[in-house]
């Protein structure tokens, strides 16, 4: 993020009696942009959410929009947009009246707010739907309609809480990609609230990755997935195999996995010879053919896994376990269980993890 | 054999139900020797004071139907949004009403409300009402509030009410809006039995000394043959028919939204 920050979130922590589920918390996201809080359950990021939203007040630290310090803001003075997991559809108004109660409250004349709701249902694809009731829509229906409904009265801020979580699969993936576009089209800014990774490196300008009520890690998808700066990261985004090794030659970026070196290793700074460091390397890393500046290293198959597209194979180096993603192949014979083969990597592939 | 048992539990049931019933309804209609007529009926409808306490009770049940949705609703909701805890106390002290007897009940309101009292409600004829209504309020509060609290478990109230919150939603928009509309079948519920409750209630309006349809069903009782059997024949009529209009509301209430398969 470049340009001064539309939302700040300054050092935010929040208790519930002794437990601490939100430790100093400082995000900044930008005007308009995507941005993801990505972790596993009870990571504290929905807590961060009903923070911006108002449901929940800080125990210390503070929250502003475009310089405007809404902490201890009710939720309804916000001008917050939100989207539930559980959709929360007014059950007793129809699509219409649930798209237009924003609208409504405000005290928009009637006019205006059958324009705007007519200008919603076009956005979520859903026109023909006005006058039915909740309960005669399909989850997804539900669900983008909730959206028309949180931005119809234009909200400063979108608050979308693992809205696809409780839609199927094919449901899913559809509807990230309309409400990205939807997000985009109107430039609305959103923080986004997964614990599906895949979910927010797809939509996100940024994904922030929390732990244990601590920010791990802030950056664009790629960064996140190909420079995680915690092992917690590295772990929890993607598919990583980690291996125990000790550092041997700063100068040659060497560092011994069992019997075999390897080099060319981008160390961090705080290490030296003798410490004992992980080394992290994703399955699609790791290839079976050679190529010009690789590491070489022998391995036995304990497993194959036929995924379709894609075989991961499940290797050993000494006693390090390993995976590897491979393409399908149908030219190619299949790899074999026992089968002893060379497997290569780039050494820059290789994250070195100090925690 | 399952099932003839279970026809002859259920011949038996109907039989033990049906067959007083049946036998009042039949002594209602022999107020003529020697056939059947409707003269006891006719001669209750057209007795004035039938008229004026049974519209006094109606009016009564109105406002305390009115009465206890204001305070149950709101009381209801708020102990489902914001203190889930204390909800089995609220129930012990709503259940206070069918272990406290009515006369215990009114005789406190006449020690507390007196005319030498600090606030003398019994002093004037609309204070003793007000007096009557909160009396009236108290009983129905067992089903009153149980019949709130299970239609607002029906609802997520509180994803409901941080939605509306979050599009700029008061408390009085929410409860009046949203939450009571999604409620109404339960509250309906609630109010037809108020209204059987104040029809029949003897005790309160007769210690406070006011012309209601209990006190009037009781004189009648006892200075009467066939007009009390036809009285009780238009009680039953006036529950069943509440009964039934909670059956037919019940089926114009809004549904759950449990989305249908994609």
């Amino acid at each position: 993020m470049t340009e001064a920050p539309y939302l700040s979130i300054n050092g935010i922590s929040k208790s519930f009696g002794p437990m601490q589920v939100v430790r100093n918390a400082d995000i900044e996201v930008g005007r308009g942009e995507f941005v993801s809080f990505l972790g596993p359950s009870g990571c504290g990021k929905t807590t961060i959410l009903r923070m911006v939203a108002g449901f929940e007040t800080p125990s210390t630290g503070s929250i502003s929009i475009d310089g405007r310090d809404i902490t201890y803001l009710k939720p309804s003075q916000r001008n917050i947009g939100m989207v539930f997991q559980s959709y929360a559809l007014f059950p007793n108004l129809t699509v219409a009246g649930n798209i237009g109660f924003g609208l409504r409250v405000a005290g928009v004349n009637r006019a205006d707010i059958d324009q705007r709701v007519k200008e919603m249902l076009a956005l979520i694809g859903l026109p023909q739907l006005a006058d039915r009731f909740p309960w005669q829509l399909s989850g997804g229906q539900q669900q983008r309609v909730a959206l028309a409904r949180a931005i119809a009265p234009r909200p400063s801020v979108l608050l979308l809480d693992e809205p696809l979580s409780a839609l199927d699969a094919k449901i899913r993936v559809s509807l990230r990609e309309e409400i990205r576009a939807i997000q985009q089209e109107l430039g609305i800014t959103t923080i986004f609230v997964t614990h599906d990774q895949e979910e927010a490196l797809s939509m996100s300008d940024r994904v922030m990755v929390m732990y244990q009520g601590r920010i791990e890690q802030i950056g664009t998808p790629a960064e996140i997935y190909n420079q995680p700066r915690t092992s917690f990261v590295a772990a929890f985004v993607g598919t990583l195999s980690q291996l125990d090794a000790t550092v041997t030659d700063l100068g040659r970026g060497e560092a011994k996995v069992g019997s075999a070196a390897i080099s060319g290793l981008t160390l961090p700074d705080s290490v030296k010879p003798g410490d004992a460091i992980r080394l992290a390397i994703r399955p699609e890393s790791i290839r079976r053919e050679h190529r010009d500046g690789d590491q070489t290293l022998e391995a036995r198959i304990e497993s194959v896994n036929f995924l379709g597209a894609v075989i991961r194979i499940k290797l050993t180096i000494g006693d390090v376990a390993l995976s590897l993603d491979t393409f399908n192949d149908p030219t190619r014979p299949s790899p074999v269980n026992g089968q002893t083969i060379k497997v290569h990597f780039a050494p820059e592939a290789v994250l070195a993890l100090t925690d | 054999m399952k099932r003839i048992a279970a026809w002859a539990a259920l011949a038996f049931g109907t039989l033990y139900f049906l067959l007083p019933l049946m036998g009042m309804t039949e002594f209602s209609l022999k107020m003529r020797r020697g056939v059947y007529s409707l003269d006891a009926y006719a001669r209750v409808l057209a007795d004035p004071k039938f008229q004026e306490t049974f519209s006094y009770s109606v009016i009564m049940a109105v406002f305390t139907i009115l009465f206890g949705i204001l305070l149950v609703v709101p009381t209801a909701y708020w102990v489902r949004l914001k203190l889930p805890r204390a909800r089995p106390y609220v129930e012990f002290v709503t259940l206070l009403p069918l272990v406290i007897p009515a006369i215990v009940v009114v005789f406190g309101y006449i020690r507390l409300y007196n005319t030498s009292s600090w606030l003398p409600l019994t002093g004037t004829v609309t204070g003793t009402n007000i007096l009557l209504m909160f009396g009236y309020a108290t009983l129905s509060l067992p089903y009153m509030y149980r019949a709130v609290d299970t239609g607002l478990r029906t609802i997520d109230v509180t994803t409901l009410t941080e939605a509306a919150q979050s599009l700029g939603a008061g408390w009085v928009t929410i409860l009046g809006r949203l939450i009571l509309p999604n409620v109404l079948v339960a509250v309906l519920s609630g109010a037809f039995v108020t209204l059987a409750i104040v029809i029949g209630e003897f005790t309160m309006a007769a210690l406070l000394n006011r012309p209601a349809f209990g006190p009037y069903m009781q004189l009648l009782g006892a200075n009467r043959a066939y007009e009390p059997a036809a009285l009780a024949v238009i009680a039953f009529g006036i529950t069943w028919g509440c009964m039934g209009l909670i059956q037919l509301v019940a089926r114009l209430a809004p549904k759950p939204a449990i989305p249908v398969k994609d």
